[in-house]
């Protein structure tokens, strides 16, 4: 088994140029990182590129860059390397363990031919040459390398026949501990299948296989469990098959919404923000995640946080580390009952939105979508149940205050915005009704224009809503929902008076608005084809009642209410009859 | 609708015609005191002089300068007018969007006394009021716009009712807005073509009247009015004095009238799109 203990790299930074200010620079690229892969387990590490994955992984076969330096201890089985010399070191490469280099262009060597190549480490450990180069073609049949290549050079053979060469020569001397570095990268979807199969032989045969890698959806076939990997710590640890739809901390949420997952349906978003810089004196005081996190309160920016332990039935060692202890509740529906004289329109509904995260309320018109939305916004009271906003009870926050937090945009601006208000104007009145309306805020205005792409000359400032397009002008009512720095943004049917392609153009824009600004936000609309293209969870509303409510592409791909299916029907135009 | 008002105004030759006169008309009785060449209760003149270079218009029976006169009733009349149109909007204005905006019993109380109002003869009940009490002018204005606000109370709180419900001041509400915050921002605004109207009609009903009841002799005699000095030249129809004296002030009147009766026209005809001549769509 292969364990890391506290093990902390550092690389030196000696830039000549600058080597005034500071002669012994130094960046942080593993930050006490603790971690055991066990005997027939595969355990992979996620995480954005920069975030020490490489690093890991040389670490683990004492291979690192002359300019880093380590601490902390690394244990094969029972050997801590840490302490070997490079002569020691020699006997335990591609002996006790085996790894598989990034597929860069020069990793090879250029003028030997692959099947010699394969053949090295099992030459290396003393195998007589014969036997190497057949142990050498059976590993290129194993990889499903066309045999007449292994007499080529590197050179003449595709990218992912040299992964596929790169994997062959770590397998070769059948080591107990394997190190993959990003094998999946350069192959097509078939050739990964192959290779997720010949990782899960190696982990059948009580091998210990750490795997790193950016594919999520091969780190979750080919592993038990997922360590995500954010700036050199780790900062969630988790079983493979909660990543795509049960992750908890918010940095794994935003990789998974990155990823390009066949079934996902939602549109792609980065994680916002740039990571933090690596120079120790430059790293965030509290969480390091802080800066880019959507759901960031005070103690994250003054304290690092504590790994968290979950206990699933005593089984592995799973974690988060977040203050909040992982994805938080922003709001929490229970029980509320609403209506209008004699009409329930609310009958017994709950459910919950997490920070940072989008619902889509779908239903057919009547349903209760905007009162729901409504009753959560605040600004109409609930029969009975309650409605938790963070840790306080709706109705009992001073109006004013929640008012700050809660963004929305109407069905129709032409409507929502007064036809008295110039743009500049209209901007400015969330601003102006909260006191805080000030000598800063033409600028603050600006950005807001520039954020949703609109000019910021004076003369636009100027003009009345009438002299803007349908889109130009819901742009503006975007821009103005958000300038007070929301927490919750509610679109209420913003998109379907615009024409296919306007409506394109500003769904894409709120997503990115949503995801740069971190904030949660409720989508109705009477189109599940939309919201199966914005939000992260759907809540089916019927005559009232949340008839379903699940994550997107659970509920596109498999209904379960009779009136979910009746929807997607309708909207796909199937069945009529 | 917005801005355009003014506009619209603008474009309004009846409006603007109207207004140049009512215009004029003020002027004449802003400068009163500095255009009339003698103090109009100064009757140390001839009785009943023709009109010469001396005396525009001649003198009246005591050996009043009919010119200074007229100047100084033109200025009476106009600013009854004028302040009875204001106090009766302003009354009328607030009381209909406080009676939209809160609703409930006070809505009910008031708009039932709007309503008794409208009900009421202003003309019968203002002689009784004038001739029992003798009220002084200030105290008649005032009289006057407490009998007559119901009309612009209805309009202000039927069209603040109906903003109430628009989208952008929904919204407004939504952000967190004050309720003065959003009579004042959005409402207000929106009621000033009604409140320009419900004014011009109302300065309209109280030059009339103010002229009517003078020339009733309900009036306190001695003030300088229109009407008293109409009053007064009926009594020498006899002689050939009206050409001077009663056609002057007719004149005067009439032109004040309907000067005002021009420009609510042309505010009703911007107000109501179905006046509108323009409107061919």
């Amino acid at each position: 088994m292969l364990k890391f203990k506290n093990l902390n790299v550092q690389y030196q930074i000696s830039d000549a140029s600058k080597a005034s200010d500071a002669s012994n620079k130094s960046i942080i690229a593993l930050d006490n990182i603790s971690l055991n892969v066990n005997k027939g387990e595969c355990v992979s590490i996620i995480g954005e590129s920069g975030s020490g994955k490489s690093t890991l992984a040389l670490a683990s076969m004492k291979l690192l860059a002359p300019n880093a330096s380590m601490s902390g201890s690394i244990l094969l089985d029972d050997i801590d390397i840490s302490n070997l010399t490079d002569k020691e070191m020699e006997n335990i490469r591609w002996n006790k363990i085996s790894l598989v280099f990034q597929n860069y262009g020069d990793v090879l060597n250029p003028v030997h031919k692959i099947i010699d190549q394969i053949a090295e480490p099992l030459i290396k450990n003393g195998e007589s040459r014969k036997v190497a180069l057949d142990r050498s073609l059976e590993m290129i049949d194993l990889l499903k390398i066309k045999p007449g290549r292994s007499t080529l050079f590197p050179h003449q053979i595709s990218a992912g026949e040299r992964q596929r060469v790169l994997i062959a020569m770590a397998l070769i001397t059948d080591p107990d501990i394997l190190v993959l570095d990003e094998p999946a990268a350069s192959v097509d979807a078939i050739t990964r299948l192959h290779l997720v199969k010949i990782i899960q032989q190696q982990v059948k045969a009580q091998k210990a296989v750490l795997m790193i890698t950016h594919d999520l959806s091969f780190a979750t076939l080919c592993s038990d469990r997922i360590s995500v990997l954010y700036s050199g710590n780790i900062i969630e640890s988790l079983p493979s098959a909660e990543l795509m739809d049960s992750q908890r901390h918010p940095y794994t949420r935003a990789l998974v919404r990155s990823f390009p997952l066949m079934e996902r349906t939602k549109e792609l978003a980065g994680v916002r923000g740039i990571p933090p810089s690596q120079f120790p004196e430059k790293k965030p005081k509290g969480c390091i995640f802080a800066p880019r996190c959507t759901q960031s309160i005070e103690v994250c920016l003054q304290k690092h946080p504590k790994a968290k332990l979950r206990d699933l039935n005593g089984q592995g060692e799973y974690f988060v580390v977040c203050h909040r202890g992982g994805i938080a509740t922003m709001i929490s529906v229970k029980n509320i009952d609403k209506s209008y004289k004699d009409i329930a329109v609310l009958k017994n509904i709950s459910l919950t939105l997490d920070e940072g995260e989008i619902l889509a309320l779908v239903g057919e018109t009547g349903s209760g979508k905007t009162t729901l939305a409504y009753l959560i916004a605040g600004t109409i009271k609930l029969d009975s149940g309650e409605i938790i906003f963070r840790t306080r009870k709706v109705g009992e926050i001073d109006k004013l205050e929640f008012s700050k937090k809660v963004g929305i945009i109407y069905q129709s601006p032409r409507d929502s915005i007064s036809h008295r208000f110039t743009i500049f104007e209209a901007i400015a009145e969330p601003l102006k009704i909260h006191g805080l309306f000030n000598g800063g805020s033409a600028d603050k205005i600006k950005n807001a224009l520039r954020e949703v792409q609109l000019p910021v000359d004076e003369f636009f400032m100027k003009k009345y809503p009438h002299e803007l397009s349908g889109g130009e002008l819901q742009r503006v009512a975007i821009a103005r929902a958000l300038i007070l720095k929301p927490d919750l943004l509610i679109a209420d049917e913003s998109t379907s008076f615009l024409d296919p392609s306007v409506q394109a153009k500003i769904l894409k824009l709120l997503l990115d608005l949503q995801n740069e600004h971190g904030i949660s936000m409720i989508f109705i609309t009477h189109d599940i084809g939309v919201a199966r293209k914005v939000s992260d969870k759907i809540a089916v509303l019927y005559d009232g009642r949340i008839v379903e409510n699940a994550p997107s592409h659970q509920l596109i791909e498999n209904p379960q209410h009779e009136y979910t299916k009746f929807l997607i029907d309708a909207v796909r135009g199937s069945k009529i009859s | 609708m917005h801005n355009r008002f003014l506009r619209r105004f603008k474009q309004n030759r009846i409006g603007m015609s109207g207004l140049f006169i009512f215009l004029f008309l003020l002027i004449l009785a802003i400068f009163a005191p500095v255009i009339a060449p003698y103090d109009p209760w100064d009757y140390s003149f001839g009785y009943l002089l023709p009109p010469s270079i001396d005396h525009l218009l001649g003198t009246n029976d005591i050996g009043y300068d009919l010119f200074s006169e007229l100047l100084w009733s033109l200025r009476t009349s106009i600013f009854f007018g004028i302040s009875v149109g204001a106090i009766a909007s302003i009354i009328g204005l607030l009381i209909g969007v406080s009676a939209a905006i809160s609703g409930g019993l006070y809505d009910i109380i008031v708009m039932r006394i709007a309503d008794a109002l409208l009900a009421i003869p202003t003309i019968m009940v203002l002689i009784l009021i004038a001739a029992y009490f003798k009220p002084s002018t200030i105290v008649l204005i005032i009289a006057l716009s407490l009998i007559i606000w119901q009309t612009i109370a209805r309009g202000a709180r039927a069209q603040t009712l109906s903003l109430k419900s628009k989208l952008h001041i929904k919204a407004a509400r939504n952000m967190g807005a004050s309720t003065p915050y959003i009579i004042f921002k959005h409402i207000l605004p929106e009621l000033f073509p009604l409140f320009a109207m419900g004014f011009v009609t109302k300065v309209r009903i109280a030059v009339f009247m103010e002229a009517g009841l003078s020339f009733l002799g309900i009036f306190d005699p001695t003030s300088k009015s229109l009407g008293i000095m109409m009053n007064y030249a009926m009594r020498y129809l006899y002689l050939d004095v009206w050409y001077n004296w009663l056609f002057p002030t007719v004149i005067s009147l009439s032109m004040l009238i309907i000067s005002l009766a021009l420009m609510s026209y042309a505010i009703e005809e911007i107000f109501d799109p179905r006046l509108r001549r323009d409107n061919i769509a």
